[in-house]
C-alpha cells in the first residue's frame, strides 16, 4: 500500500466517524426538499391505503378467518371420513357375519335364512345344481332380494340348501360365474340373471340337470329344466327327450313349468 | 409511536395504522428526494421517481416483513428504480445530468446573513454540487447513500449489489476528490 492510499484511507476513516470537514460542508448547505403538494398526495394514498385495508380485513374477519376455515376443514373431514367407514363396516358386517344389517323389503322367506349352517362349498355346489345356475341358494344366504324368485318359484326347495356366506373358508371364495350372480344381486337382479342364464349353451344345461337328476335331486332337475326353457322356449321336444334322462316325466315338467310361468307373471 | 424504529413503524402502517407512515415519511422525504435529485439533477424526474418508490412502498406494505433495515429495504427500491428509469427510457443517468440549475433553485438563502455571506453561501453550495455532479456514477451513489440515508459500508455494498471492499473502494475516491475539489475552490 502506497502513502498515498494510506492517506486515502486514513481520510476515509475520519468520514466514517462523521466529523470530516466534507460531511460537515454537505450537511451544513441548505437541503432541497420535495414540494408540499407531492407529500400531501403521498401521505393521503398512505391514508386511503390504510383504510381500505382496515375496511377489507376487520378485526372479526381478520381474527377468525383462520380459525373458522381450519374447523369448517375439519368437520367436512371427518364426515368424509365417517361416510366411507360406515360403508366399509356395512360391507364387511354383511361379508363376515352372512346378515345384512338391514333386511330389504324384497327379501325372501325367513324359513330359508334359518337353514344357513351347510359347509360353503356345499352349498355353493348344490345351490348351482338346484337352481340351475346356483342363483337362488346364493342370493338368499347374502340376503338378496326376492327378485331372484322369478327364476326360481321354489324357494322352499332352494333355501334348504343355503349355507353360510363364502367368506368364511378360503374354499368358500366364489367361482367366477358366482361371483358374477353376486355383483348381479347388487344391481338389477332379473334383467342380469337372465342376461347370465342365457350365456349357457343347451349342452350346459342339459349336463347340470342330468346331474341333478341322478343324484337323486328331482325337484332341483325339473326347477333347472323349467328355467332352460325360460331360455330356450322354441328347443325342440324331440330333441328335448333325447337329452334328458329317460324316466323323467316331461308331462309333469310341462306342468310345473305352465304353473311356474303363470306363478311369474 | 415518538420511540418507534422505523421497522416497528413500517409494521404499525402495515397494520392500518396511517400515522406511522406519516412519521416515516417525514424522517425518510429529504433524504430520498435529494439522493434522486443529485443522482439525475433534474427536479421534475427526481420527484416523480420518489412518488414511484413511496408509492411502490405503500402498495407493498402488506407483504412487509422485517429482514433489513427499513432504510435499507427503501434505498434498495430506489436504486433499483433508478436503474429501471433509465433503461426504459434509453439514456444514460450522466447525459441527462442538468444539475445545478434545478439544484440551486432548492437553495434558500441562509436566515440572518448579510448578502456577502449570502453570496459566500451560494458559491460554496454551487462548489460542492458541482463536485458531486462530476462524480462518476457509482462513487456518487455511495457518497449520497452515506450522506443522506446515513448507511454503513455493509449497507451501501447491499443496496448497491457489490462487496463492501469495491463500497468502501468507491466512497473513498468520492471523499478524496471531493476534499481536494473543496481545497482548490478555497
Amino acid at each position: 500500500m502506497t502513502m498515498s492510499e494510506q492517506k486515502d484511507n486514513l481520510e476515509l476513516e475520519e468520514y466514517l466517524k462523521g466529523n470530516s470537514f466534507i460531511s460537515r460542508r454537505y450537511r451544513k448547505e441548505a437541503m432541497a426538499e420535495p414540494s408540499p403538494h407531492l407529500d400531501a398526495a403521498i401521505i393521503a394514498a398512505a391514508k386511503k391505503a390504510a383504510e381500505n385495508k382496515k375496511t377489507v380485513s376487520d378485526p372479526f374477519t381478520a381474527r377468525w378467518y383462520i380459525p373458522l376455515s381450519l374447523a369448517a376443514v375439519v368437520v367436512i373431514s371427518f364426515s368424509v371420513v365417517f361416510k366411507i367407514y360406515d360403508r366399509d363396516e356395512q360391507q364387511i358386517f354383511s361379508k363376515q357375519s352372512g346378515t345384512k344389517p338391514e333386511k330389504p323389503a324384497m327379501m325372501m322367506d325367513d324359513k330359508i335364512e334359518h337353514d344357513a349352517g351347510v359347509p360353503a362349498r356345499i352349498m355353493r355346489d348344490e345351490s348351482f345344481l338346484n337352481g340351475g345356475i346356483g342363483i337362488e341358494s346364493e342370493s338368499v344366504s347374502r340376503g338378496a332380494p326376492a327378485a331372484m324368485e322369478d327364476i326360481s318359484p321354489d324357494a322352499s326347495v332352494s333355501g334348504k340348501q343355503a349355507g353360510p356366506p363364502a367368506a368364511q373358508t378360503p374354499e368358500s371364495v366364489p367361482a367366477p360365474l358366482e361371483r358374477r350372480m353376486m355383483e348381479s344381486s347388487k344391481q338389477s337382479k332379473t334383467a342380469e340373471m337372465q342376461v347370465i342364464s342365457s350365456t349357457l349353451e343347451p349342452d350346459q344345461w342339459f349336463e347340470i340337470i342330468n346331474q341333478l337328476w341322478f343324484d337323486g335331486d328331482e325337484e332341483g332337475a325339473y326347477r333347472s329344466l323349467k328355467n332352460f326353457l325360460a331360455v330356450y322356449p322354441e328347443y325342440p321336444v324331440e330333441q328335448l327327450k333325447n337329452k334328458l334322462p329317460q324316466n323323467m316325466d316331461l308331462s309333469a315338467i310341462t306342468g310345473k313349468l305352465d304353473k311356474t310361468t303363470e306363478g311369474t307373471e | 409511536m415518538a420511540d418507534l424504529t422505523d421497522e416497528e413503524l413500517m409494521l404499525a402502517y402495515r397494520d392500518g395504522d396511517a400515522h406511522a407512515f406519516e412519521q416515516l415519511y417525514l424522517k425518510h422525504k429529504g433524504g430520498l428526494y435529494r439522493y434522486f435529485l443529485r443522482k439525475c439533477g433534474n427536479a421534475s424526474i427526481a420527484e416523480e421517481l420518489f412518488q414511484d418508490v413511496w408509492m411502490k412502498l405503500i402498495n407493498a406494505r402488506e407483504h412487509y416483513e422485517v429482514k433489513a433495515k427499513f432504510s435499507t429495504w427503501l434505498y434498495q427500491m430506489a436504486h433499483n428504480h433508478f436503474i429501471d428509469h433509465y433503461r426504459k427510457h434509453s439514456i444514460s443517468a450522466s447525459m441527462n445530468r442538468n444539475f445545478q440549475d434545478d439544484e440551486l433553485e432548492n437553495i434558500p438563502a441562509g436566515n440572518n446573513q448579510q448578502p456577502e455571506q449570502q453570496a459566500e453561501f451560494q458559491q460554496q453550495m454551487e462548489t460542492m454540487l458541482q463536485l458531486i455532479s462530476e462524480l462518476p456514477d457509482e462513487q456518487r451513489e455511495a457518497f449520497l447513500l452515506r450522506e443522506e440515508a446515513g448507511m454503513s459500508l455493509a449497507e451501501i455494498a447491499e443496496v448497491t449489489g457489490v462487496n463492501i471492499e469495491t463500497a468502501k473502494s468507491r466512497l473513498r475516491y468520492a471523499v478524496n476528490r471531493l476534499r481536494k475539489g473543496m481545497n482548490d475552490n478555497e
